[in-house]
């Protein structure tokens, strides 16, 4: 009888529960496509080399159409120097050519403005990088360009002679052959 | 409906467990044995103890497979309402020990019932305390759940020989990746050996249970995560040359995400957190057009919650 006692009890008092798992792992929601383009775009910032009438004041990004770069351009490389000069980051709905820009970024949603842009800056030495097909066709100087899923550029180095910026070695050898 | 039952359930079985043990008492040929459950039952465990003790060690009832089994069931009621982990171990164990005691003399299973019950009890209270031990972030042990665990298969496979245990092993290798992968976030400088083994623990426990769409997707956070982490530390320090390894090295591990975000999405197309690691994964593979797709899919889901 005590047998039915003991085991009572263990049902009665002992009743198991097992611990219920935490919730799954959290997925990072930074847009890396982003980041890497900021960095490139520092990279062009602090690796060419513009003339020296350009090497006064501020140091002037402009990004055009695309607001998530232009965060993450202030976020990390606002306010850092590129030889004697602070990076200042301009987001840009629309292009104006009255605000000197050291280097310009035209998103792919603003293609259709290359004509223009490129005609406005003539004679200017700004950087223009763009990130779609036929980019440096249409006037850009380097163009992103996805390969294998990485990103890369491809680079026109005739047109940023003529904008008198010195390409810097590190530029040339990474770029798309 | 279900929470009234229980309430209705506990008196009568208070009373019933009360009527039981009163009735027991009367026939017994194990007097020191009996009068230890007496004390168990009045919840003076700590005579309830002394007197087993001396039951086990008299030579009348220390070959009484029931005064063992009355032992082992004395030392689990005091680790079962103890909050102290040295007095849970000491008196687990212990209880194991005077059950295995009780096995070992009971030729004719007399106990074996109470025993098996008993059994099953411990072994739960190795798994919880296991499972416990490795999603807790304030236990530095690794190798600590590990050896729980190894107790609970030990003791199951004494309660309930060729018992499958694949479920229970399962959600205890997800515990641990997940253990592993929070090491890995906290850790200063990310370690990869951490990263790895959780990647490496979710494996075995999707190789027990291959349709099972959170181990994937457990897979494919710590794949990603990585992959992102790195990204995320280029900044002004950062050579080209660097940049142009970081982001292979990443691009590789989200390429390696792929096939298990395809199976967790095969599996659960439904769940938004798989369906947001699709649509992530493909923005940072910088294909557009996917990422869109999955994106779309992804704000429907949502709407439709």
């Amino acid at each position: 009888m005590y047998k039915l006692v003991l085991l009572l009890m263990i049902i009665f008092v002992g009743g198991v529960s097992f611990t219920p798992f935490d919730d799954a792992e959290k997925i990072d929601d930074s847009n890396t496509v982003i980041i890497i383009k900021a960095n490139y775009l520092y990279q062009f910032a602090s690796n060419n080399n513009w003339p020296d009438n350009y090497k006064k004041g501020k140091f002037f990004v402009g990004v055009l159409g695309n607001t998530p770069l232009f965060d993450e351009m202030v976020t990390k490389y606002g306010a850092k120097p590129v030889g004697n000069q602070i990076i200042e980051v301009v987001n840009l709905r629309d292009f104006s050519s009255a605000r000197f820009m050291h280097i310009l970024y035209v998103d792919k949603t603003k293609k259709l403005d290359m004509p223009r842009i490129t005609k406005e800056l003539k004679g200017e030495s700004t950087l223009i990088v763009s990130s779609f097909e036929g980019g440096l066709t249409m006037g850009a100087d380097i163009n992103f360009k996805t390969v294998d899923s990485n990103v890369k550029y491809e680079l026109n180095k005739a047109s940023l002679d003529v904008k008198k910026i010195t390409a810097g070695i590190k530029i040339l050898q990474w770029a798309i052959k | 409906m279900g929470h009234k039952m229980k309430n209705y359930l506990t008196p009568l079985l208070v009373a019933l467990l009360v009527l039981l043990s009163v009735f027991g008492y009367t026939q017994t040929d194990l007097p020191i044995t009996q009068q230890a459950i007496q004390q168990c039952l009045n919840k003076d465990l700590s005579s309830a103890l002394a007197t087993v003790d001396r039951a086990v060690g008299s030579p009348e009832e220390k070959d009484s497979p029931r005064s063992w089994y009355v032992k082992s069931f004395i030392h689990k009621e005091i680790f079962k309402t103890s909050t102290i982990p040295t007095i849970i171990e000491e008196h687990r164990t212990k209880s194991v020990e005077a059950l295995e005691k009780c096995i070992e003399i009971d030729i004719n299973n007399t106990e074996w019932e109470q025993c098996r019950v008993l059994l099953d009890y411990i072994a739960a209270h190795y798994y919880n305390e296991a499972n416990s031990l490795a999603t807790s972030r304030s236990n530095q042990d690794n190798e600590k759940p590990l050896a729980l665990f190894k107790e609970f298969k030990r003791l199951k496979s004494l309660s309930s020989p060729g018992s499958n245990l694949a479920k229970d092993e399962k959600q205890f290798k997800v515990a641990m990746g997940q253990r592993y992968y929070s090491l890995w976030e906290s850790a200063p400088k990310r370690d990869t050996d951490l990263i790895e083994k959780s990647e490496s623990y979710f494996l075995e426990a999707m190789a027990i249970d291959t349709s099972d769409c959170e181990i994937s997707y457990n897979i494919v956070v710590g794949l990603y995560n990585r992959g992102v982490y790195k990204i995320r530390q280029l900044g002004a320090s950062t050579d080209i040359s660097e940049l142009i390894m970081i982001q292979e090295e990443s691009v590789n591990l989200f390429k390696k995400a792929i096939p298990y975000i395809k199976h967790a999405y095969a599996n659960c197309p439904n769940k938004p957190d798989v369906v947001r690691a699709m649509y992530f994964i493909h923005r940072s593979l910088d294909r557009e057009e996917a990422a869109e797709k999955y994106k779309q899919e992804l704000e429907t889901l949502l709407r439709n919650k």
